[in-house]
This record gives structure tokens, C-alpha cells and sequence, in this order.
């Protein structure tokens, strides 16, 4: 039941999460006026936008509370997009 | 599923979960697919093409890409603290955090218009080349998901008082509202970073 999910998360903890999302949109911001390389670039923007979507989902959306039917609805058309992306660079591999 | 027999049929919502949240995330699994088609392709056919495409993409508004960042997460928190409220019967605080949510999303599809103002005068579109191609058909789709969210949570706030209106609908709609900003969350690196 979706009954023990709540009243897990105060606000303060709410706004940690998006303190701790404002830091890393900050980072991901600032890395682009780095020098590095393009794919390195494209790799941390990569990387850094799936830890934000990863904290969302986490707490904003409870999913670490849920039950593991959701578990599994969230994390299978994530593993299947990351699958489908990589089958279709055959050559034109996104980190080079 | 268990061996203690026939007699012990399960009923018919075995999972435990109610059948609207487990349809919102059925559905949200397919809007996944639905970004990662488009997505997939972009980073594709961007690394195909890198040249044009990221002198396309320095023709964007980075400022004002980030604050559309910044407004569309300070969004989806305060949907996360109306969540908080209804599931703690403060039907109060769910309106006054429903009607900020609403507000920052008016405010990000303000800012889109803007900055679809200056590109279309500068006669960039759709046709100008791949990169806007993507470009407006991914923050297009992305912006038509915000204001679907925006006539969705302002039917949420009229019928806030209603005993109808449970903490699960609520709940739904921030599973909705969160995604929205997880697309984004990828859309714009994407678009305006790299």
C-alpha cells in the first residue's frame, strides 16, 4: 500500500533535494564553459542530468518508498531507452 | 503465485497498489519512450553532424535556458510540498503550493515564448536546418507536456476542497509534473550545452 510512503519526507528534506538539483544545474552549467573535450562534455552532461533525474525520481517522486511492481514500471522503459539509444549509435558512439 | 493452493485465488489487485498510481507509471514508462526516440536520435545525428549542430546550438539563449531550469525545478518542488500537504490533510497549504506550481509554469512557457520570439526573428524555424528541427519539435512537445500539466493542475486546484480529490490524485499529478521536469532536466544540456 501506498499508506507507509507517506509522511516519510518533511519539506525541509524537500528542500534539500532541490538545493542539492540547484548545485548540480549549476555545475552542469559552469562545466560547459570549460575547455573540454566535446564528448567528455557530452558524457558529464549526460551523467550529471541522470543524477538530478535520479534524485526527482527517488524522492520527488518516492520511488524509493514504492513496492516493487512500481520499481520495476520505472526502471524497465529506462534500461529499454538507454538500450535503444546505444543500439542505434552503431559508429557515431556519443563518447569518442 | 503462492503454493498454499487453489483455494487462496488472489483478488484481482494482487499488486497492493492502487490501479490509477500503477497506470500513471505504465503511462510515464511510455512517455520515457516516447523522449528517448527523440532523444536518441538528436545525440545521434548531432554527433554525425557535430559542426553544424553545436554552432546551431550556441545560436540558443543560455541564460535563459538556465532559468527556465532553475523555475521548472523550483516547480516541481513546490508540487512535491503539495503532496506533502494533501497527504497531511492540510488542504490549505495544497491549494497555496498547487497555485505556485501553476504560476512557475506559466512562467517557463513565458519564457519559452520568448525565446521562441527571438529565434523566429531571426528567421530560424523548423526548416532552418537539423538542429532546430530538433529543437523545436523537442521543446515543443516538452512545452505541450507543461501546459496539459498546467490545465491539469488548475482542474486540482478548483476541486481542492472536494473530498473527491485524495491525496492519490494529487500524487498522480506530481508523478506527471516531476516527469516534465526530468525531460527537461535532459533537454536542456542537450540542447543549450553542448
Amino acid at each position: 500500500m501506498t499508506e507507509h510512503a507517506k509522511h516519510r519526507l518533511s519539506s525541509k528534506d524537500y528542500v534539500m533535494v532541490f538545493l542539492g538539483l540547484m548545485v548540480l544545474t549549476g555545475l552542469t552549467v559552469a562545466l560547459s564553459y570549460t575547455g573540454l573535450g566535446e564528448g567528455m562534455r557530452t558524457f558529464l552532461a549526460f551523467a550529471i542530468a541522470s543524477a538530478k533525474a535520479l534524485l526527482v525520481a527517488l524522492l520527488f517522486m518516492h520511488l524509493r518508498f514504492e513496492p516493487r511492481p512500481i520499481i520495476i514500471f520505472a526502471v524497465t522503459p529506462v534500461v529499454l531507452a538507454v538500450l535503444f539509444i546505444l543500439a542505434i549509435s552503431p559508429e557515431v558512439g556519443v563518447v569518442r | 503465485m503462492s503454493s498454499t493452493g487453489a483455494h487462496r485465488l488472489l483478488p484481482i489487485g494482487v499488486t497492493g497498489i492502487d490501479n490509477r498510481k500503477l497506470g500513471m507509471w505504465i503511462f510515464l514508462a511510455s512517455e520515457v519512450m516516447l523522449f528517448a526516440g527523440l532523444i536518441g536520435s538528436f545525440v545521434n545525428l548531432r554527433a554525425a553532424n557535430l559542426v553544424m549542430m553545436t554552432e546551431a546550438a550556441g545560436l540558443l539563449n543560455r541564460p535563459l535556458g538556465a532559468l527556465n531550469t532553475f523555475i521548472l525545478i523550483t516547480s516541481s518542488l513546490t508540487m512535491a510540498l503539495a503532496v506533502g500537504a494533501i497527504q497531511r490533510g492540510n488542504r490549505e497549504r495544497l491549494r497555496l503550493f498547487l497555485l505556485l506550481t501553476i504560476i512557475l509554469a506559466l512562467a517557463f512557457m513565458g519564457v519559452k515564448a520568448v525565446e521562441y520570439g527571438q529565434k523566429f526573428s531571426h528567421h530560424y524555424t523548423a526548416h532552418t536546418n537539423l538542429f532546430f528541427s530538433f529543437y523545436f519539435i523537442m521543446t515543443g512537445i516538452h512545452a505541450f507536456h507543461v501546459l496539459v500539466g498546467v490545465i491539469v493542475l488548475s482542474v486540482v486546484l478548483a476541486k481542492a476542497n472536494s473530498q473527491k480529490m485524495d491525496a492519490l490524485v494529487v500524487e498522480n499529478v506530481g508523478l506527471y509534473w516531476h516527469f516534465v521536469d526530468v525531460v527537461w532536466i535532459f533537454l536542456f544540456p542537450l540542447l543549450y550545452l553542448t
